[in-house]
């Protein structure tokens, strides 16, 4: 998911060739990277932070990993994926309010499991909603549409404003897809 | 005089195979002062490794670990797969919840040298199948102490 939307970014560029046009951010919670690597694998330049959620224990390595690639690659995007436990809305808050950038949170929910983590982390699960327009509920592939429409239905209990996006990361996302999105979230 | 990796134990008292003979044939408790030994114990397939390091995180468990496996990467990636999705069923059976576990894996082993002494230049090629397993696991558990057994248990699968 992460790739496609890097190489949708990559693709629809208005910027020089010469530029770099996305940065990727990868944070691991643990100390053995993964995600790093797979990204790496395919090509992808990344830049990790290990060891801490970029929301709270590594914010200000966060900040100051951003404002160092704003400043040595000036791209057009930044892509921060945060770890599957970090709450979104406060690396948004950190990146425009200390760095004065736009940014938007784009949350990826596992429809499969969807209503296994509410019951079990309610409020974690609802505070990582918190300030996002943008939901993709993946794994659509794996459930019915009746557990699709339900998931999308809890989904809006805890934030009304959020669009909800029912993919498979198996399959491609069109370009109509991911400007769609991009609109939908005032970007 | 004690050794760094000695040391080690004392600060990471998880090591899988602390106080007990290693499958590499040393003891810690009698082997690890002396240096040699301590040389050859590091090289071999369970003791040549990092720790398993431990983390907290909005009410979750992290473990990471990274490890070099002297076997054949399909045995390796089969194994792992198998020991993975075993170790997520006991969380489950446990009343714990996966966050995600995930792990890596890179294969190495291939080594080539060549040398010349002015004429035609010789080539002696090796192969010793290495695959390098990173593994991190974040789970919601109440019994972190018998997961960690859990994953010292995969690892062991891994060596064997």
């Amino acid at each position: 998911m992460l790739m496609q939307l890097a190489r949708h970014l990559v693709e629809t560029s208005n910027g020089n060739e010469n530029d770099k046009k996305v940065v990727i951010i990868e944070n691991e919670i643990g100390t053995a990277g993964i995600d790093n690597l797979l990204l790496e694998n395919e090509d992808f330049t990344v830049k990790n932070l290990f060891a801490g959620c970029a929301c709270c224990t590594s914010s200000a390595k966060l900040t100051d990993t951003v404002h160092y690639l704003s400043k040595e690659y000036s791209p057009e995007w930044i892509i921060i994926e945060a770890t599957g436990l970090a709450f979104p809305s406060k690396i948004k808050s950190a990146v425009e309010t200390e760095l004065g950038m736009q940014a938007m949170t784009i949350i990826v929910v596992d429809a499969k499991r969807w209503f296994r983590l509410v019951g079990a982390m309610e409020n974690f699960v609802s505070e990582q909603l918190e300030d996002t327009k943008s939901v993709l509920v993946n794994k659509i592939d794996l459930v019915d549409e009746t557990t699709v429409e339900k998931v999308q239905e809890s989904i809006r209990k805890y934030n009304r404003d959020a669009y909800c996006y029912p993919v498979s990361a198996t399959n491609e996302l069109s370009t109509g897809f991911w400007n769609d999105l991009f609109e939908k979230a005032g970007i | 005089m004690a050794h760094e990796h000695h040391e080690h134990h004392e600060h990471h008292e998880h090591h899988e195979h602390e106080g007990q003979a290693c499958q590499c044939g040393h003891h810690h408790d009698e082997q690890h002062e002396q240096h040699e030994q301590h040389e050859q114990h590091e090289k071999s397939v369970l003791c040549n490794q990092e720790e398993i390091t431990v983390t907290h995180h909005e009410g979750a468990v992290i473990l990471s670990t990274e490890r070099v496996i002297a076997k054949e990467y399909s045995w390796v990636r089969d194994r792992l797969n198998k020991e993975l999705q075993s170790l997520a069923g006991w969380v489950e059976d446990q009343g714990g919840l996966v966050g995600h576990i995930k792990a890596f894996l890179a294969e190495t082993g291939y080594t080539c040298m060549l040398s010349s002494t002015g004429e035609d230049v010789q080539i002696k090629e090796t192969l010793k199948p290495k695959v390098t397993a990173k593994i991190t696991l974040i789970v919601f558990i109440k019994n972190e102490s018998e997961l960690y057994s859990k994953l010292v248990e995969t690892l062991k699968e891994l060596a064997n």
